[in-house]
């Protein structure tokens, strides 16, 4: 502890006698603008994960998506962050974190930073990446935004369902309703949220694995309010934001189901229907203070609960957990020192037992310029609790020799502890044994301890001129000891369903390497295009490593084209290239369901086509999205769907005062 | 070496490559949006200017999988036009009545709720033709099927359909004008339904309204 001490002892120090501070751009940052998430008419949450280009992404259901940001986790682990606002949003539910479970809508969304690489940001240490959402500041005075959003998947029977060639319906995807009343001055601003949001998990591959859940709870049915208040008062800007989501019974689907909701659970190859909650109250921001010192500070509240309401069953659940958070930090001369303290409190219906988990945090950040050409970020994340305490450190090179070009190196070492990690094997750890109420074969293979591994990215990006700018990456990832599960699932044609059983591996290891490129080209104005392609693979590692890693393709090729020659109108385009990936676990699963289902994911090719077309002086807003226009295979699991050809309609109102209604 | 070479392998049989169709699909998608709307700004001054409202005769008139089950009646296209940044974007409502062949297949009727960008051609003594590309939703609604459906009492489908046309139009006299037009058009159902339609309608254009044209910009 003295070690630790000493480290922020230097930190201090060095604040004293630097006060040189970096004002390079942070090239481990990348950001989503509106522009594109608007023209590339984005319906849900979950379509910013496809405008990510260096993250992966699969789901089992088409709406809970697990993401690998920049190989720095494999899909098992989800503990990667979303911020809204400089709040953290603690979605996670049993194994899944969905950003669509989110009270925010999208299009209400300014920007999405996306944090690829480990850095301290927001008083978290980001070792798997981050998402931070910002919002749009409501204009001046009153105003009102209402959208319906509706999708049609392609490949319904339509009058071929009174004929011998009879096919499953293909439900909507949708529809997503919402309104939002918003007030914004130079001092206050505001915004009050209603949003619901409707999605049909029946895609074939999805009904066979849950035969046993009703046709109408597979449709997943959301509400989410919301408030948010800002105000720049107190010498800074600070930020209130309540926020509700649930499945649970809606007046707008006032048909009593099941549930309103689906978890995958991969250890058992089915789907558990349940409904989830999410609450969140929260409130950050910063003081300017004297000195150009700034405090920011974070305080936030939040409850999970998912629970199956036909209680009759025997694998009946009621799992919650409660979340206390408090950080903040001090921030001058590109210095950062923070602390931060969260209480987290789980509890379930088949457990007498409740469990407290505390964690505190310290760290410093240190950002230095040393002569024109070079600049050099250094930090350190303490984080301790429960008997158990890891460290997270990082060093960050920049080297600009001229004004279009910069190469920047980031090393990080990062231990997680058990406490901080997130999905099944946490609830497992802290004496919740799901699995086992779920009636799910496993066994543990050691002793869940903490993970550590080393990362290294290097980037290099050069601007030929205004209208060209290129850049290329290489990673690496070290992953000294991490728990990984292997699933064995064998598909038993006659039930239908599978048998499976989980081993955790709490020691494997391995390394990961990768190499991107990506070209931007602004041919005017108001078109450019853009090509990324992107190789990852593992180069050693055990079984459980490797097998892990297969899931993830190697290849990636996106190709992007906007045209926006109008305020009011605009065409995106985006092609996508997916190499294969390949589930070990799913032994012969090609072939003995036939090839309804298969172990390998088929390289796939995607192309999307999106119009925009804004009328009445941008009032009304519509926009038109073809997915996957050339109707070929896509999937991105063994056992999930596949995403055909499928059209969207999006269309907006929005009035920026009440005298305009 | 060998992880290179697999590669080249998996994605020389790539399926979707094999499908030369789509490569072909593709390749016109992308080359369209950019050599059309590549002139885009000179085109501008014209956008909105006009509107044409117009009624057509529809008949069916190809021999596919559905006609099997049932027979295509004749109807209607109702549209609605105007001249975009560039070509002349419209909207309109395909009513096409199908007729079941026996009592197993009921009857029903298809409305194509459409959307439709084309780009017309003068061309001499008052003759126009042009090409057009039109995507939209076609909703089926049946006759008596409350005990087939899943959720009952809901005897309608809907499915994405899209299209493309070539239109002869003769301009008679005021903004008057008679098209001759010829359409196929794709529903994308399961089993895709196929349709090749003729039609014969009338046409009438009007300078648009300054409110119109504010509101469209």
């Amino acid at each position: 502890m003295k070690k630790r001490g000493g480290i922020f002892l230097i930190f201090f120090l060095l604040s004293r006698f630097l006060s040189a501070q970096s004002n390079q751009p942070d090239h481990t940052i990348t950001t989503i603008d509106s522009e594109e998430i608007i023209n590339s008419v984005s319906i849900r949450n979950d379509y910013i994960f496809s405008l990510m280009n260096n993250w992966d992404r699969i789901t089992a259901d088409g709406y809970n998506w697990q993401v690998s940001a920049n190989g720095l986790s494999s899909f098992q682990q989800q503990n990667w962050l979303v911020y809204v606002d400089g709040q953290r949003m603690d979605i996670n539910f049993l194994n899944s974190k969905n950003i669509n479970n989110l009270p925010v809508l999208i299009s209400h969304i300014d920007s999405v930073e996306v944090i690829s690489s480990p850095k301290i940001i927001n008083g978290e240490y980001s070792s798997d990446g981050m998402l931070h959402i910002h919002s749009t500041k409501p204009k001046s005075g009153f105003s009102l935004h209402t959208r319906v959003a509706t999708g049609n998947p392609t490949g319904d029977p339509g009058p071929y369902l009174f004929t011998e060639t009879e096919t499953e319906n293909v439900e909507e995807d949708g529809p997503e309703i919402s309104l939002s009343v918003e007030y914004g001055s130079d001092e206050l601003f505001g915004r009050v949220l209603l949003f619901t949001e409707t999605f049909a998990a029946t895609d074939a591959a999805i009904m066979t694995r849950t035969v046993n859940i009703p046709y109408d709870s597979l449709k997943i049915r959301r509400f989410m309010p919301s408030l948010q208040l800002g105000t720049n008062a107190l010498n800074g800007t600070h930020n209130l934001f309540v926020g509700y989501s649930t499945s649970e019974e809606q007046f707008f689907y006032p048909e009593k189901h099941e549930s309103n909701n689906l978890f995958y659970i991969p250890e058992a190859v089915t789907d558990y229907s349940a409904h989830s909650i999410f609450k969140h109250a929260g409130l950050s921001g910063f003081f300017n203070m004297p000195e150009s010192i700034e405090l920011h500070y974070q305080l936030k509240a939040s409850g999970n609960q998912v629970y199956n309401p036909n209680s009759s069953d025997s694998n009946y659940i009621d799992q919650r957990s409660n979340n206390y958070l408090a950080n903040a930090e001090l921030v001058f001369n590109g210095i950062k020192i923070g602390s931060g303290f969260e209480h987290t409190l789980l509890t379930a219906n088949y457990s007498p037992v409740e469990t407290g988990i505390d964690l505190f945090k310290l760290y410093g950040d240190l950002n230095l310029k040393a002569g024109g050409l070079f600049d050099f970020g250094f930090n350190v994340f303490f984080v301790s609790g429960n008997s158990d305490a890891g460290i997270k450190t990082s060093l960050l090179s920049r080297w600009k020799p001229e004004n279009n070009f910069i190469a920047s190196l980031n090393i990080a070492y990062v231990e997680r502890i058990p406490n901080e990690e997130s999905g099944i094997w946490f609830y497992i750890n802290n004496g919740y044994d799901l699995l086992s109420i779920l009636n799910v074969d496993y066994s543990i293979d050691g002793e869940i301890n903490k993970s550590k591994k080393i990362t290294a990215d290097l980037n290099l990006s050069y601007n030929f001129s205004a209208q060209y700018e290129f850049s290329a990456g290489i990673i690496y990832r070290n992953f000294i000891t991490n728990a990984l599960e292997f699933v064995t699932a064998e598909y038993l044609p006659d039930e239908p369903g599978f048998n499976t059983s989980t081993v955790l591996n709490t020691n494997s290891s391995g390394e990961v390497a990768g190499v991107s490129i990506n070209f931007k080209n602004i041919i005017s104005r108001t078109m450019y295009h853009e090509i990324f392609y992107r190789y990852q693979t593992a180069i050693s590692g055990d079984d459980f490593f490797r097998n892990e890693w297969e899931t993830i393709p190697d290849h990636k090729l996106i190709y992007k084209f906007s045209f926006e020659p109008f305020q009011s109108f605009s065409i995106w385009t985006k092609l996508t290239f997916l190499s294969s990936a390949y589930w070990n676990g799913f032994t012969d699963l090609a072939e003995l369901s036939d090839g309804f289902y298969n172990e390998e994911i088929k390289p796939s090719l995607v192309f999307d086509l999106a119009f925009r077309k804004s009328l009445w002086e941008n009032r009304l807003r519509f926009g038109l999205l073809f997915r996957n226009v050339l109707n070929n295979e896509v999937r991105y699991h063994p056992v999930g769907p596949n995403f055909p050809l499928s059209v969207y309609i999006q269309a907006e109102l929005a009035f920026s005062s009440f005298y305009e209604i | 070496m060998y992880r290179l070479s697999l590669f080249i392998h998996r994605f020389i049989k790539l399926p979707c490559l094999r499908n030369l169709k789509s490569i072909f699909n593709l390749t016109i998608v992308t080359f369209s949006l950019i050599t059309l709307f590549s002139p885009l700004k000179a085109q501008t001054d014209s956008a909105f200017t006009s509107v044409t409202i117009g009624v057509d005769f529809i008949s069916s008139i190809n021999n596919e999988t559905l006609n099997n089950y049932w027979k295509p009646q004749n109807g209607f296209d109702g549209h609605f036009s105007t001249p975009f940044y560039l070509g002349t974007t419209q909207i309109g409502v395909i009513y096409l009545p199908f007729e079941g062949k026996s009592e197993s297949y009921p009857d029903y009727d298809s409305f194509i709720i459409y959307l439709q960008w084309g780009y017309e051609f003068q061309l001499p003594l008052n003759f126009s033709f042009s090409l057009n590309a039109l995507a939209g939703l076609n909703q089926m609604s049946f006759d008596d099927t409350d005990s087939v459906y899943v959720s009952p009492g809901e005897n309608t489908e809907k499915e994405f359909s899209s299209g493309i046309s070539s239109v002869l139009g003769y301009s008679i006299f005021s903004g008057w004008k008679i098209n001759l037009s010829a359409a196929y058009q794709r529903t994308f159902t399961d089993t895709r339904i196929n349709l090749f339609n003729i039609s014969l309608g009338l046409s009438k254009s009007f300078d648009s309204p300054e409110w119109f044209k504010d509101f469209m910009e």
